[in-house]
C-alpha cells in the first residue's frame, strides 16, 4: 500500500520540487497525517453534501457559522473555498461531507468524501491549472481554493480524499482594552 | 429559487437578468435560457442581482460567451460586482474573451 501511495504521489512530487511556492502551501500527506487536522480545535458545523442543491446549504451554513465573527470580505472567501470543495465532492465523489472547525490560526473547512480518489500521477499543472482552456474543470476550483485560503491540505487514496483548507481571517470582535 | 432568469428579446437585443446564484444547482438552467436569445444579434447578461458565483458558474458563463461567437453575436456582461470580476480575473476570463465582455460595477 505504502509503495502504491509513494508511486502515486511521484508526478505531484517533482511538481512540488520544481515550485518552491507551492511546496508551503499546498501540502499533500497521508491518512494518518491528515486526520489529526480534522480533530483539531472545536467543531462549529457539519453538513453532508449529496447532491447539488446542498452545495448552498453547506454555504449557508458556513455563512451563519461566521458571521458573528467576520467581516463580509473575508466570509466570502471561504464561501467561495466551501462551494468549490463541496461541487468536487458532488461532480467526482457522489457524496462527502464538511466539517466547519475553530482553530488557533482561525478557521478550518474539512471536506471528506468516499469517491474514488484524485489521480496524483498527473502532475498538480494538470489539476490545478485555471481549467477552461483544458477538458478538466477540477483546475478551476483548485484555483480559487488556492488563492483565497492560507493553506491547502490534500489527503487522496482509493478510499476517498480529505481536503482540508485553513483560513487565517481578520475578527470582527474588538480587541479588549487592558 | 437559487436562480432567477428574467428573459427579454428588444430590437435585435437579447438580454438575461439573472438574480441568485450561480453554481452546480443552477448552471444547467441557464445555459438553457441561453437558448432564448442566441439568434440576437446583441446578447447582455445582466449580474446585477447575482449574490453568489463560484467557478461551476463561471463555467456557464464561459460557454455562453462561446456559443455567442459562434453564433457571431455580440455578448456583454453588465453591473458585474468588484468581488465577483476579481474572481474572473483569477480564472484569466478577461485575458481569453476580451476585457470589453465585461462591465464592472464601480
Amino acid at each position: 500500500m505504502r509503495d502504491k501511495f509513494i508511486e502515486s504521489k511521484k508526478g505531484t512530487l517533482d511538481f512540488m520540487e520544481t515550485n518552491s511556492s507551492w511546496f508551503y502551501k499546498f501540502i499533500l500527506l497521508d491518512y494518518k497525517k491528515v486526520l489529526p487536522l480534522c480533530q483539531e480545535g472545536e467543531l462549529l458545523g457539519k453538513i453532508t453534501i449529496a447532491k447539488p442543491e446542498d452545495v448552498n446549504s453547506a454555504r449557508e451554513l458556513t455563512a451563519e457559522i461566521l458571521q458573528e465573527q467576520f467581516q463580509q470580505k473575508e466570509i466570502y472567501k471561504v464561501i467561495l473555498c466551501i462551494s468549490e470543495a463541496a461541487t468536487n465532492v458532488i461532480k467526482y465523489a457522489n457524496t462527502g461531507y464538511l466539517e466547519i472547525r475553530k482553530i488557533l490560526a482561525g478557521i478550518r473547512a474539512c471536506i471528506v468524501d468516499s469517491g474514488p480518489g484524485m489521480d496524483l500521477r498527473k502532475p498538480p499543472s494538470l489539476i490545478l491549472q485555471q481549467g477552461f482552456t483544458t477538458k478538466d474543470s477540477l483546475g478551476a476550483g483548485f484555483t480559487l481554493m488556492y488563492k483565497y485560503s492560507q493553506k491547502v491540505y490534500l489527503s487522496t487514496s482509493e478510499e476517498g480524499t480529505i481536503l482540508v483548507l485553513d483560513f487565517n481571517l481578520e475578527s470582527n470582535l474588538s480587541s479588549e482594552k487592558i | 429559487m437559487l436562480l432567477e432568469i428574467e428573459r427579454l428579446k428588444e430590437n435585435g437585443i437579447g438580454i438575461l437578468k439573472l438574480a441568485g446564484v450561480l453554481d452546480i444547482s443552477t448552471v444547467e438552467a441557464f445555459k438553457e435560457s441561453l437558448d432564448y436569445v442566441l439568434n440576437a444579434q446583441e446578447v447582455i447578461i445582466d449580474f446585477k442581482k447575482i449574490k453568489f458565483i463560484d467557478s461551476t458558474g463561471i463555467g456557464g458563463i464561459v460557454s455562453a460567451i462561446r456559443k455567442c461567437r459562434e453564433q457571431r453575436s455580440s455578448i456583454r456582461i453588465k453591473n458585474i460586482s468588484q468581488e465577483v470580476f476579481e474572481i474572473f480575473e483569477i480564472l484569466g476570463l478577461p485575458e481569453i474573451f476580451g476585457k470589453e465582455v465585461f462591465e464592472v460595477i464601480p
